[in-house]
């Protein structure tokens, strides 16, 4: 056939294979994640996974293409890899319904990949497939858009800059709590109120109020917080009315009337303020007796004030009626506010509108107050076409070996040059970065009810000095997150099993020194990622010391010399995967020495190009690491020089919600 | 009690809305781009496209989603095993089916309310109309909004761009081979009012209009707290320095400063003005709005001037003659975008020549975010708004005497077009490239661009390859047409591999004699002449002009975004060439 040899021509016959064999993650199958998995799977891409916890919505269709209006509320990993399959039936594609930062999706499941693609739209999700793919050593091609706006890049630990080398600027804006419920100024603030609090307390879940009343700034601070309190129980009391035929009334006088007039006795508040004015339900209600019919609204103009009244009550009524038949059904019923969620929407943009009027903002149009509440991000298929088709080719460049090659392209637009694609080499891993720069063990633990925080202390420690120090010194510090499980000064937890700390398969714990006076540059961070041992679990009855309390660390990365390396190398294909039989006798005698077994080939490689069927990996391996520090060390020379030119480069950076474009 | 709202509705009006409501939200995340008025041209729009393969079919991929009106795909192409391989909108059963039926098929599930229809005819007939049905396929391409050739031989290529530029109608002309695409647009004449051009906001501080002169002389800045100097706006800050600094140089301290008003500041000046900023603030100095205002000193103290892109169209003899009624009347909806601009443009020299405006262009309104307090944003944005709306009323005068001249009915622009052609006067811009066939017949226009851009190797190998096929009726490295069946089967990796190597070399030799003809002096690079590299050549010879997947992905939403631009005359396209290369990933642009 001789468009496989052409392709073949193309790419190689070697690219070829190792593009047929590679096992492929696609994170996201949303609007660029249709795009790609479309692109692999007519590219000699084989086998695929697709993970999405998103179903289909209707606003996704005009550039999700893999879906249409009969797949509205299915899953969309599900639909687009369905689709892909009817299109290349010998296609081994597969998909999951599932949150990426779910725990089964630990550093074991990510190492089954040669390839992983980032196809995400939010911040938090793409930090986390970046951390698991450098725990994994698997190479990520991560990738987003906005509107005619879009960037690829590779991220490959140790070699290339990861997502996390610089820091990227917030995704959500946050205001103080003081100008959204008492003094706002913007329109934004106004939605912001309209969305984040009177939708929230009046149909969302039932929560706590989250107004801290520790607030900086004295005695008048804390009485308004106090005050916000109470305001916000009152309303809280109103929720109960709902379903009757005053609800809407009750809660218009609340905000609009009672709270704004308390808020005008704190005279103080208005001295350098305009004062708001209070709306009168009545008064409203008598002008609106007319002719108001809400078919004249049009979404793409600003709210009169009599219009926004009657879309209040409107919208209120509906949420109310929807809340009270669903409470009906189940207990503790409740409305997540969402921006495609047509009364949703109406009942922030009239409230917010109302709002605005009250204290003499601006007011928006129902389209304006949609995207600004629901933080739309304008998209388009041809954006996506392009980023995606440059992922693949960014792909099969690193599935062949040839990551100098790869670069970082953002395609941008401007009046001079109207459509291109910007390239950059990629950088060089930030030698401060907290993310790439830390290291990456896997700590397997075979019973977590059993194994205490204690036992990896105490293991740690007994590794000091030994070809596997970890070389944070003395004292060292565990957290999880922002979650501090020990330190020198905390040892409560230390007696406790892992599971009775939350800890399991899938967490991560980050191991650091704790000694501040030393300068912590100097040290980097060791991540442990609990994983489930790699012998055979399916034993009902755990037979070896080892699967009732044992854990296995395997300390990539870990400089051994020689002699160590030679010894442990004896054995080379180890516990690598699980199907494999695990030379029981073997690992309980390590176990036996040492109470702990440590993964063999794991604790020599330095990297998994080096050491696997190179006849001269020792020595190759050695010399690499010398290399390898020599390199860090000339890297946290120019560490300055790097930043600068990353500043440079982005000088002109725009950034749209999640993603950084060079314009 | 309160009336239900829908009660008075007639069931059709319900229906409608629904119809409208579902719209707006299978579309909101693309209405954010172009706004109602851009899906609008979209959804009258007809594309007219020739050829059937993956690029075509993901360029249309691109157009159908965000929802175009109609599509015609024209090509006698059937289905082979590579379709199956390489285009994603033809299907594994598919195979020997015609392969313009196939996509149109395809791709119309994905959007219900755009019409798709196939022609299953030779595209080198729609241009030599002999049978009814190839006049109405000539009808249909001359109706089109826009046209877009896939892949298409330089001969038919040459044919259509004549029509289309006849007619006026916008062509994207589009080709790969292997990891490299070429995309070519060509419109006479394309007139963007709505281009989203991102330029800095039109403020007059240099030239402040009486209403803001009086707002600035209102607001006593001595009188002020630190709080409330912290919240004054940097425009009031800029022009009461300004006023400063022309007290300050006419030597009369109690001057109100408007005498000597500075309409342009010196390097030096700059600097000054800066210190006077700074010396307005009396308690902090630090206070952001301080801040913005010396910032903003190097842009926006600057002498008014109409931008170049404006000039050139008020300068244009079009925006000085009447049009034609009869002539403008008779157009199609997308031909009378370019006639109205023409005729708000005549409309918009008057104004700028009147004594109204001396000279300036009607303010757009919009003041950037900035510090300030509520009440004192909004009252400057009154004034911005206000003397926006004069000026836009000034100029509907103007359009109603262009329109009486040119003998068209008074509502032949609407108010809402006026509005839009006001707020965006600064940002208007004008598109005219060169015409395709021209571009065939005497080579490109700018070979220095070409050069400088680095793509004029790639550009002479797509002309070559053009040049090759025009010879062999076969692109280099591909067996020809007739026998490809039985190459096939038959031909070795060996036999395919000199193929490659002798057409390498013809190649090579086509586009450098192509570089010869188009540099005849040699003056150009010190004496060097651009030559063709064997290895780029290489490149095109061993892909048999066969179409990779991605590289068609790519290419396919570079061309849908150039014609949605083309279609929706909103944001500005590019003018005029792009060059695709998948293995530097890179894609460069140029002018030909």
């Amino acid at each position: 056939m001789r468009d496989v040899k052409q392709l073949t021509k193309l790419f190689g016959q070697k690219t070829a294979d190792t593009v047929g064999n590679a096992k492929i993650l696609v994170v996201g199958a949303g609007g660029i994640g249709c795009e790609l998995l479309k692109d692999l799977s007519v590219s000699g891409f084989k086998h695929i996974k697709a993970v999405d916890l998103d179903t289909i919505d209707l606003s996704n269709l005009n550039r999700q293409f893999l879906f249409q209006r009969r797949h509205i509320k299915r899953s969309k990993a599900q639909v687009a890899v369905q689709a892909i399959q009817e299109f290349n039936p010998s296609l081994d594609a597969s998909f999951e319904q599932a949150n990426i930062k779910q725990t089964d999706f630990d550093v074991d499941w990510f190492s089954q990949f040669d390839l992983v693609f980032n196809a995400l739209d939010n911040l938090d999700a793409r930090r986390h497939v970046n951390s698991m793919c450098l725990a994994a050593h698997v190479p990520l091609i991560e990738s987003g858009t906005a509107g005619y706006l879009g960037q690829v890049t590779v991220i490959k630990g140790g070699e290339t800059e990861c997502f996390d080398c610089h820091p990227k600027p917030a995704e959500r804006k946050t205001y103080p709590v003081c100008t959204i419920r008492s003094t706002p100024t913007a329109p934004i603030h106004c939605i912001v109120w309209a969305k984040d609090y009177l939708f929230a307390q009046m149909f969302g879940e039932q929560a706590p109020d989250e107004i801290e009343t520790s607030a900086e700034g004295g005695q008048d601070d804390l009485e308004e917080l106090k005050q916000l309190k109470e305001e916000s129980k009152e309303l809280a009391k109103l929720a109960d009315a709902m379903g009757s035929s005053d609800f809407t009334k009750l809660i218009f006088q609340k905000v609009f009337d009672n709270d704004i007039t308390r808020l005008l006795s704190m005279k103080d508040m208005w001295k350098q303020r305009q004062p708001p004015h209070v709306l009168h339900f009545d008064q409203l209600e008598q002008s609106t007796s007319g002719a108001h019919n809400l078919a004249l609204i049009d979404d793409h103009l600003p709210l009169s004030l009599e219009q926004a009244f009657v879309l209040f009550q409107e919208s209120a009524d509906k949420l109310a009626q929807r809340l009270v038949e669903e409470g009906n059904r189940r207990q503790g019923a409740f409305l997540a506010f969402d921006k495609d969620d047509e009364d949703a929407l109406h009942f922030v943009a009239a409230a917010a509108n109302l709002r605005s009027y009250a204290f003499g903002i601006e007011a928006k149009s129902i389209f304006t107050i949609k995207a600004m509440a629901g933080n739309i991000i304008p998209a388009i298929a041809t954006t996506n076409a392009i980023v995606a088709g440059m992922m693949v080719l960014q792909g099969i460049l690193v599935m062949s070996g040839r990551l100098a090659e790869c670069h970082t392209a953002y395609l941008s637009y401007n009046s001079k040059r109207p459509r291109s694609i910007i390239k950059e080499g990629l950088a060089e891993p930030n030698p401060l970065c907290s993310v790439c720069r830390r290291r990456y063990l896997t700590l397997r633990v075979a019973n977590c009810a059993q194994t205490t925080l204690g036992d990896i202390v105490n293991y740690i420690n007994r590794l000091e000095g030994t070809v596997h120090d970890l070389s944070l010194g003395e004292e060292i510090s565990i957290v999880e997150g922002s979650r501090i499980l020990y330190d020198f000064d905390y040892d409560d937890n230390l007696q406790k099993p892992l599971a009775e700390l939350g800890l399991g398969p899938g967490k991560m714990v980050t191991l650091s020194r704790d000694d501040e006076s030393s300068g912590s540059n100097d040290t980097v961070s060791v991540i442990l990622s609990i994983a489930k041992p790699l012998y055979n679990q399916d034993n009902e009855q755990p037979s070896s010391p080892l699967s009732i309390e044992g854990f296995e660390l395997i300390p990539k990365f870990a400089p051994i010399p020689k002699s160590v390396k030679d010894e442990a190398s004896e054995d080379p294909n180890g516990n690598k995967t699980s199907n494999d039989n695990v030379n029981a006798g073997d690992t309980v005698n390590d176990l036996e020495e040492t109470g702990f077994a440590v993964e063999q080939d794991g604790a020599i490689v330095i990297d998994d190009e080096y050491g696997k069927d190179e006849p001269n990996a020792d020595a190759n391996g050695i010399q690499n690491i010398s290399n390898e520090l020599a390199k860090r060390k000339l890297d946290e020379i120019d560490a300055n020089n790097v930043q600068s030119t990353k500043r440079r480069a982005t000088e002109d950076t725009k950034t749209a919600d999640s993603i950084e474009i060079i314009d | 009690m309160r009336r239900s709202s829908s009660e008075n509705l007639t069931a059709t009006d319900t229906k409608r809305m629904r119809n409208e409501s579902d719209k707006a939200q299978l579309y909101d995340r693309q209405l954010r781009l172009w706004q109602k008025t851009g899906q609008a041209a979209l959804e009258g729009s007809r594309v007219c496209v020739l050829g059937s393969s993956a690029l075509a079919a993901e360029a249309l991929k691109n157009l159908v989603l965000p929802g175009i009106g109609e599509l015609v795909v024209i090509d006698d192409a059937r289905v082979n095993e590579q379709d199956i391989k390489t285009n994603f909108f033809v299907r594994p059963d598919d195979k020997g089916k015609p392969r313009a039926q196939c996509i149109v098929e395809n791709l119309s599930e994905l959007n219900p309310d755009v019409r798709g229809s196939a022609i299953v005819m030779a595209p080198t007939d729609v241009v030599t109309a002999s049978s009814s049905e190839q006049e109405n396929a000539t009808i249909l391409l001359d109706a089109a909004s826009l046209v877009i050739a896939c892949n298409q031989p330089e001969s038919l290529v040459c044919k259509i761009s004549q029509r289309c530029w006849t007619s006026g109608t916008p062509l994207i002309v589009a080709n790969s081979a292997g990891f490299l695409a070429r995309i070519r647009t060509s419109v006479a004449e394309h007139a963007v009012i709505e281009s989203h051009v991102d330029t800095k906001p039109d403020l007059r501080l240099m030239c402040p209009f009486p209403a803001l002169r009086s707002h600035v002389d209102s607001i006593n800045l001595d009188t002020l707290d630190s709080t409330d100097l912290a919240h004054v706006p940097y425009i009031v800050l800029i022009i009461k320095a300004l006023q400063k600094f022309a007290s300050k140089h006419s030597g009369n301290a109690d001057a109100s400063g408007w005498e000597g008003y500075p309409s342009s500041l010196k390097w030096e000046e700059k600097s000054e003005l800066r210190a006077l900023i700074r010396q307005l603030a009396t308690v902090k100095p630090d206070e952001e709005n301080f801040e913005e205002a010396t910032n903003s000193v190097m842009p926006q103290c600057v002498r008014y001037e109409i931008p170049t892109e404006i000039k050139v169209i008020l300068e244009d003899p079009a925006a000085s003659v009447d049009s034609n009624a009869a002539a403008v009347e008779s157009q199609s909806n997308m031909q009378q975008i370019n006639s109205k601009f023409w005729l708000l443009a005549n409309a918009l020299r008057r104004y700028v020549e009147s004594d109204y405006a001396q000279g300036k262009l009607p303010l757009s309104g919009k003041i950037p975010d900035m510090k300030a307090d509520t009440s004192g944003y909004i009252a400057l944005q009154r004034i911005y708004k206000e003397k926006a709306e004069q000026d836009k009323n000034e100029l509907i005068k103007h359009v109603a005497d262009v329109l009486t001249a040119s003998r068209l009915p008074a509502d032949f622009i609407s108010q809402e077009e006026i509005d839009i052609f006001a707020k965006n006067a600064n940002l208007l811009r004008l598109v005219r490239t060169s015409s395709v066939h021209n571009e065939y017949a005497n080579g490109p226009s700018d070979l220095d661009m070409l050069s400088m851009n680095e793509l004029l190797s790639h550009y002479a190998l797509f002309r070559a390859s053009d040049a090759f096929f025009s010879k062999h009726v076969r692109y280099p490295g591909a067996p020809a047409p007739s026998t490809e069946q039985a190459a096939r089967s038959s031909l070795t990796a060996e036999d395919l591999n000199k193929l490659v190597e002798s057409d390498t070399s013809e190649l090579v030799g086509m586009a450098n004699e192509l570089l010869a003809k188009w540099q005849p002096n040699n003056h150009e690079n010190g004496g060097q002449k651009n030559t063709v590299s064997d290895e780029l050549a290489a490149e095109f010879a061993r892909s048999g002009h066969c179409e990779l997947h991605n590289v068609a992905s790519v290419c396919g939403g570079v061309i849908a975004q150039e014609a949605i631009k083309l279609i929706t005359h909103q944001y500005v396209p590019g003018n005029n060439i792009f060059v695709f290369d998948g293995v530097q990933g890179r894609l460069l642009s140029a002018k030909v």
